[in-house]
């Protein structure tokens, strides 16, 4: 274990090399750029490629062709790009492609204020992509965690075969603070299932099971498309068996998947507690601080942003009257916590966006006495 | 393509010409490139319901007919 | 399974055909030029080649026709992706397949950058001057004045010159062939797949559309191979046409060619050494 001082983003990318990870390509965007800027520094000393490509548009394709040839790939970007990713993200859905989207959020939509901590592509996050597609969102609220949890992004890409984004803002991607780097031996790494003989490549008999991956050159000659496929890969854009049997256990693989990767922080006794807050990223920072010393406060910490369980979020609530949540959006999350409580339940939103100004403790507190 | 109907037109001296009329979609482009304009399309296939090339005359075996079926429908092949 | 097939139909997927292109599509010539100079080289295992396509007729000829590993992705997006598994895996050879609309307009800017980059990919643009699969819109490469679903007063716009452009890049081998210019085509693939095996080599095809080109011109598919046979010529004989002659020809040729190292070449290079 080695102690070090750093930003969120110099942490993603010390973790994402000690994830594995060895190819990355992007396009340069604020404040996402020094990701970028350390991969170029440290994957050719791991016998890595790097590569920055002509617009965000080549990135998300050239990371998908690298997951394909064998090696763990990764990109990160902001809200501009991550629009422009969304076409791709979704290929990966629908081929199932292993690969880790770093999001830093900014204000937005548009240009927005390039250098200001924004949580408002939660929705995008979860919902980007046209037609039916699910996968994993996670959130860390510090440099620590965006180290150690981006190395369970990756091993979560691998075991569900499914891209996983990666949401952070600006306030943790340029925050510096102390992370502890794990050495090698302390990782616990989950690699891709590789076929054996002739299993269906894109199909499985148990939905939550994802099929094995080949690495491509070795003789299995892979159909992988972004068309409709059956189990083998081949292409039918015609039957309605073949396209909702797809869809339908692509949904099952996340869903079906939950506990395993339903991640959350609970800090107070959701028996005891009338009042609570719900949020993610670094809000909880400021919602931390807004909760020492207060006994009757439940605060939930979200990590895994989606799949969301719904079920455990309405059983911790079901004690209390107020929900406060603050979000650096006009509102994303809140409805995800109207929908879990009942209607006489006050939800509160703590809401500002722009200028690099966080919510400050002060601001959750009196919420809270509402 | 389950099975193979083959149309051995075997008029020639030198080659036979073998067309599968599953692979085969009457484009008539085979006909058209013969430079001794012995393949005729003909007919309507029951299967596929394309016309077929027939040979109607000697193949000189320059497999032009081969190198430009889009259905690599046509098998120019040199007689024993 | 007969005696007699076709040498094709050796790299194919037999389970999928006949294919779904038109009658009369020249896709199926290209492939036979392709498969032959495979069987020149002595190649008769695709294992170590990968196939990249976009959206549109030609790129389905990979996926699922040709057996071998392939990818087939995003409307432009086939370069990027190609890239990424050749940067990934550089043992293996990678080939993209698209055509006109896929590459060089939606997918232009890829193209353009890999070209800069002399990235280590063949890439075959199989040009047949609309958008085929979606009926026959205009492309980038659609004839000033043509009339098109999208262009009913006729083509308003100058169309590109695909393999001139990337002409004037840093790109290893850039060549264009009519269809019916199929040994010099064959021979063309055997170059990039056989002696000149790094860098940026594209080769362009000109084939136009039988369903949305060459039938509107009231002919059939044979009766335009013909044609084309007369009216594509070298590109030194095209130079020394006067400017009104040049427009009933269509100059064919290698625009540039050299083995000089490629961008893979280049960046291992300078990370030499590096590695702990």
């Amino acid at each position: 274990m080695k102690r070090m001082f750093l930003s969120g983003n110099e942490a993603v990318a010390y973790g994402a090399v000690d994830a594995g990870c060895r190819f990355y390509a992007g396009y340069p965007i604020t404040p996402s750029s020094e990701i970028m800027h350390m991969m170029a520094k440290l994957l050719p000393e791991v016998g890595g490629v790097f590569i920055q490509a002509e617009d965000e548009l080549a990135a998300i394709n050239m990371i998908i062709g690298a997951s394909w040839a064998g090696l763990k790939s990764m990109t990160a970007t902001s809200g501009p790009g991550f629009s422009l990713m969304q076409e791709g993200i979704g290929y990966a859905v629908m081929t199932e492609t292993p690969l880790v989207i770093v999001d830093v959020m900014r204000a937005g939509p548009a240009t927005g204020q390039a250098t200001k901590a924004a949580q408002g592509d939660l929705m995008q996050a979860r919902w980007g992509r046209h037609g039916d597609q699910y996968l994993v969102v996670l959130a860390p609220e510090s440099p620590q965690e965006a180290y150690d949890l981006i190395i369970e992004a990756f091993n979560i890409s691998e075991s569900l075969r499914t891209p996983v984004v990666f949401l952070m803002d600006e306030f943790i991607g340029h925050g510096r603070e102390v992370v502890f780097r794990k050495d090698p031996g302390e990782i616990k790494l989950v690699e891709r299932r590789r076929p054996s003989d002739h299993e269906p490549l894109f199909g499985s008999d148990d939905p939550r099971i994802p099929p094995p991956m080949p690495r491509l050159g070795e003789g299995y000659y892979v159909l992988v498309t972004g068309s409709t496929h059956n189990e083998y890969g081949y292409r039918d854009v015609h039957s309605f068996e073949t396209h909702y049997k797809l869809v339908k256990r692509l949904k099952e693989k996340i869903w079906g998947n939950i506990d395993k990767v339903f991640k959350y922080e609970v800090i107070g006794d959701p028996g005891r507690a009338e009042k609570a807050i719900v949020c993610f990223g670094s809000t909880c920072r400021s919602a931390k601080e807004a909760v020492t010393g207060m006994d009757n406060v439940l605060l939930i910490r979200l990590i895994t942003l989606w799949p969301l369980n719904y079920d455990l979020l309405r059983e911790l609530l079901f004690n209390v009257r107020l929900v406060v949540v603050p979000e650096l959006s006009l509102g994303q999350l809140i409805y995800d916590v109207r929908q879990v409580v009942d209607s006489g339940v006050k939800v509160v939103g703590v809401n500002k966006v722009g200028g690099g100004v966080p919510i400050y403790p002060s601001e959750i507190k009196k919420a809270l006495e509402v | 393509m389950n099975h193979v109907e083959v149309i051995d037109c075997s008029m020639s001296k030198a080659f036979t010409v073998v067309v599968n009329s599953l692979l085969c979609k009457g484009c008539g482009i085979c006909s058209e490139i013969c430079p001794r304009k012995v393949l005729v399309m003909d007919g309507v296939n029951p299967a596929t319901g394309y016309p077929n090339p027939r040979l109607v005359g000697d193949c000189i075996g320059c497999k032009l007919c081969m190198w430009f079926c889009p259905d690599q429908a046509i098998v120019v092949v040199e007689k024993r | 399974m007969t005696k007699h097939e076709h040498p094709s139909l050796k790299y194919m997927r037999r389970e999928v055909l006949p294919t779904a292109f038109c009658p009369g599509c020249y896709n199926g010539i290209v492939m036979n030029a392709l498969f032959q100079a495979f069987e020149e080289l002595g190649i008769y295992d695709l294992r170590k080649y990968v196939f990249v396509s976009g959206i549109g007729c030609s790129s389905w000829i990979p996926s699922p026709y040709i057996k071998a590993d392939s990818l087939h992705t995003l409307h432009g997006r086939a370069i990027p992706v190609a890239t990424g598994v050749k940067l990934a895996n550089p043992e293996l050879e990678v080939i993209v397949i698209g055509g006109d609309g896929d590459l060089a307009s939606i997918g232009g800017n890829h193209l353009l950058h890999a070209a800069r980059r002399n990235m280590d990919l063949v890439v075959i643009m199989i040009n047949n001057l609309v958008y085929g699969m979606t009926r026959g819109q205009a492309a980038p490469t659609t004839p000033k004045g043509m009339v098109t679903p999208t262009t009913p007063y006729g083509n308003p716009e100058e169309p590109m010159d695909v393999a001139r452009l990337i002409a004037n890049t840093n790109a290893n081998y850039v060549a264009r062939w009519c269809v019916s210019q199929y040994l010099l085509l064959k021979n063309s693939f055997k170059k990039v797949l056989g002696e000149i095996k790094r860098g940026f080599r594209f080769i362009e095809v000109y084939a136009p559309c039988t369903t949305f080109v060459i039938r509107r011109e009231n002919k059939t598919p044979g009766q335009k191979l013909k044609e084309l046979m007369n009216t594509c010529i070298g590109l030194e004989k095209w130079e020394k046409l006067p400017a009104e002659e040049r427009t009933k020809y269509i100059p064919t040729g290698v625009f540039r060619e050299e083995d000089k190292p490629g961008f893979i070449d280049n960046y291992k290079q300078l990370i030499t050494g590096l590695k702990r």
